[in-house]
């Protein structure tokens, strides 16, 4: 179990990005917050893993992994989702994340794949 | 005698006593030389009291009446006094002549002609009295001269003809034509020559003949029998012909009185009874028209027997009442009474029928059975009949005799003419059908406006099944977040340190994030509330703000642009609340679905107040709505989408028209589609 990793949480829905923080750092693990993919981008941070949700203002979660991958970033991308489309979620899959959770998780599931990632 | 010479010596004046007539001799002078006992007898006074007396101190000075001379020989009338004080009129004949002594003298004859005068008088004016009758009278009057007629019917007895005038007149009509020929119109008065003449009145002074037709002959013949088996007057109406040959219809009366018989004259009266014959069928048609009126009427009509009710009543204002209302609170009993005094005369068929009566008679009789659901309506009818009113209407029950009750108008008239005798006619216009249709129309009001609820309803829930993806993504939000939030939570807590602090933060979070989840339920469960309409005043603003939360995620989704601008304080709108928020989610979700190939999507919610109305305008930029759809849109079953139900613009417009206002839909000039809401404020004020 990896202590300490910088942890990049991007999602437009407040509460539930605090939330994701607050579980985060529970953990053991700093969080940083940012409400759409662009704030993110133009941050320059280099996160040991992020966490984000498809649908937001802008760049969509998926787009964001796409846009990552074509700047050869390879920081490993846990997407949440609240949509249920089959499509999305294949999409999402298919983006190369290392996981896809649907809200809402379990939370020891997604603690398992915040671990996976850090490794 | 005073100094006056003694009187000259008449030979053989004891002759004169014998003359019935008065003889007077005077001398120049006027005094008396001669008197016989005529004279006494006339004038009263002895031959000794008048000797040697001047006639004007005996007869008077004043002494009038016309004198003719005549050469020597006057001849006259002399009003005279008697020694009685009395006045006599003196018919005189005088002539001048010599006295036995050679003086100059006069000698008179009178006779005493008062009475018969007075007779004469007497005769003068009735003959004058009668003329002016017989004259003056609007009848026409004839006297005729029946006396050849008379001696016709002698010969024909004489002749052994007849037993029966009457029988032997049917049988010769020539006969009664000839008796006609020898009926002489003597004369005539002034209305005769009016009705059969033509301004002449000789020329009605021929025989009767030509003034009787054929066809009344008869009549005349019954005239003649009755004159002469000693009837005192015959009348008939007959026909009658005027002197140009027209003929009328005339009421003929002719008089035999005993004493003119004798004398062959009797006296015919003439009245034209065209006018009258006329004014009967005038009435029996408009009797006729009256019947027919009556009973023809679609509507229930009774004439009712009033007369008993109005004696009763002019009973009471006899005793002294005055306010016919104390009265009939003092006396309860009254209304009963007067209600079976007023008794149901006649009645036509829509009375029997809408009574429930097979024939009129099972109608008629007293009226009590009648009012027993609403006797209060009869006693305002005799308030009004105390007041004298001619008429009282009220809509009230009546009693049918089959035992339905009938709600109606009851209207009654009584107008004087027919108060009079008693009469007056009821009508009853049966409303029961009418209520039952009302009732029957409210009901059917209820159950469209419950179908309208139930279709809003039903819409509602299709949308929310439209939304259903949309609300879970919401709901799915804060249920991750609390999930997370309380994984922390006991994490925090398992550590060597629990950090209560974080701890705290987490269960406030955690709060918030249920209260969030419990708000969306909320408002979907709002949305499929059932059908009920549930009026109170709602903020339009708000109702805007809920729809538009309502619809966030979509919203987001589309990355729609959205711009409220309803000032705060507008006034308030009487509407069910959720109802309301349908409208402007409907109108809302259908902007952004339509905006879904937009670029920039923006949709704009304004609000205005004008006097009485607020109103709300929803625009987009879309592509707008096709010239074609616009009149339909508001249509049930229009629809653009595919497979959609087009309930939604049809259900908004009925939302909001029940509530008295309207929607219209137009394309603005900028493009995309613009909605705009009419509502009306609720009058009592109320801001928000």
């Amino acid at each position: 179990m990896s202590a300490g990793s910088l942890i990049a949480i991007i999602d437009d829905d407040s509460s539930f990005r605090v939330a994701i923080e607050g579980l985060v750092r529970s953990l053991g693990h700093r969080a940083l917050c940012f409400s759409s993919a662009e704030d993110f981008l133009n941050s320059s941070k280099r996160p040991d893993c992020i966490v984000t949700d498809i649908q937001m203002p802008g760049l969509s979660g998926i787009e964001l992994k796409q846009e990552l991958d074509s700047r050869g970033d390879t920081v490993p991308v846990i997407i949440t989702t609240a949509r249920t489309e089959p499509a999305l979620i294949a999409k999402a899959r298919q983006s190369g994340a290392h996981c896809v959770l649907q809200k809402p998780f379990e939370s020891e599931t997604f603690i398992k794949c915040l671990d996976g990632a850090l490794e | 005698m005073h100094g006056v010479s003694p009187p000259p010596d008449f030979p053989d004046s004891e002759l004169l006593d014998l003359v019935i007539d008065s003889v007077v001799v005077t001398d120049a002078n006027g005094v008396v030389a001669l008197w016989n006992s005529g004279s006494q007898a006339i004038y009263g006074w002895t031959r000794d009291e008048a000797l040697g007396r001047e006639t004007s101190k005996l007869f008077g000075q004043d002494s009038t009446g016309p004198v003719t001379p005549q050469g020597n020989d006057w001849h006259g009338e002399q009003w005279r006094q008697t020694s009685g004080g009395k006045r006599r009129l003196i018919e005189l004949q005088r002539r001048n002549v010599q006295l036995p002594d050679g003086r100059q003298g006069c000698i008179e004859t009178g006779r005493d002609i008062t009475a018969a005068r007075e007779a004469e008088d007497e005769l003068r004016k009735s003959e004058h009295r009668y003329r002016n009758l017989f004259q003056a009278m609007a009848a026409s009057f004839w006297e005729l001269d029946f006396f050849p007629v008379g001696k016709m019917l002698y010969q024909l007895r004489k002749a052994g003809e007849i037993e029966d005038y009457a029988d032997y007149f049917a049988r010769h009509p020539e006969f009664v034509r000839e008796m006609m020929r020898q009926t002489r119109v003597v004369d005539v008065n002034d209305q005769t020559v009016k009705l059969f003449g033509r301004g002449n009145k000789d020329e009605l002074l021929t025989s009767v003949e030509p003034f009787w037709p054929e066809a009344a002959s008869d009549v005349y013949a019954a005239s003649v029998v009755a004159s002469v088996t000693g009837k005192l007057n015959y009348s008939a109406e007959t026909r009658l012909r005027r002197i140009d040959g027209s003929e009328f219809d005339a009421l003929f009366t002719a008089c035999f009185p005993p004493d003119t018989l004798n004398k062959g004259t009797l006296l015919v009266g003439v009245i034209d009874i065209t006018e009258r014959n006329r004014a009967f069928a005038e009435l029996g048609r408009s009797e006729n028209r009256y019947r027919n009126l009556f009973h023809q009427m679609p509507i229930a009509l009774w004439q009712v027997d009033s007369s008993r009710l109005l004696a009763l009543l002019a009973e009471l204002r006899t005793k002294g009442v005055r306010n016919l209302s104390a009265y009939m609170d003092d006396h309860p009993e009254f209304l009963a009474t007067a209600m079976s005094s007023t008794r149901v005369a006649e009645v036509n068929r829509s009375a029997i029928d809408l009574f429930g009566g097979k024939e009129a008679s099972d109608l008629a009789g007293s009226s009590t059975r009648y009012w027993k659901s609403n006797p209060a309506t009869f006693r305002r009818l005799l308030e009004a009949r105390w007041r004298g009113d001619s008429y009282f209407e009220e809509e009230t029950r009546m009693n049918a005799i089959d035992g339905r009750v009938l709600d109606g108008l009851f209207t009654i008239a009584f107008p004087p003419a027919l108060n009079e005798i008693g009469i007056s006619i009821n009508a009853f216009v049966d409303m029961s059908e009418q209520k039952r249709s009302l009732a029957a129309l409210r009901e059917s009001e209820t159950r469209f406006q419950r179908i309208q609820a139930e279709f809003a309803h039903a819409s509602r829930v299709s949308m929310l099944g439209e939304l259903a993806a949309s609300i879970a993504h919401e709901v799915n939000q804060p249920l991750a977040a609390i999930s997370a939030s309380s994984a922390a939570g006991l994490r925090w807590l398992l550590r060597e340190e629990p950090d209560i602090g974080e701890v705290k933060a987490l269960m406030h979070r955690i709060a918030n994030d249920t209260r969030r989840a419990a708000d969306i339920i909320g408002r979907v469960r709002d949305m499929a509330l059932p059908a009920e309409p549930r009026y109170s005043t709602v903020v339009i603003g708000e109702a805007v703000q809920d729809a538009v939360h309502f619809l966030q995620h979509e919203i987001r989704r589309q990355g729609v642009n959205v711009s409220i601008s309803i000032p705060e304080g507008l006034p308030v709108v009487m509407a069910d609340r959720i109802q309301l928020q349908q409208v402007f989610v409907n109108l809302a979700m259908n902007a952004v679905q339509a905006m879904a190939s937009t670029d920039r999507p923006r949709l704009e919610i304004a609000g205005t107040c004008k006097p009485e109305n607020i109103v709300v305008s929803v625009s987009d930029n879309g592509p707008g709505i096709a010239e074609a759809n616009l009149p339909k849109l508001f249509d049930s079953f229009f629809s653009t989408r595919q497979g959609g139900m087009g309930m939604g613009l049809a259900i908004v417009r009925n939302i909001v028209e029940s509530i008295g206002g309207s929607i219209v839909a137009r394309n603005r000039g900028e493009g995309g589609a613009l909605f705009i809401i009419r509502l009306p404020v609720h009058s009592s004020g109320q801001t928000g």
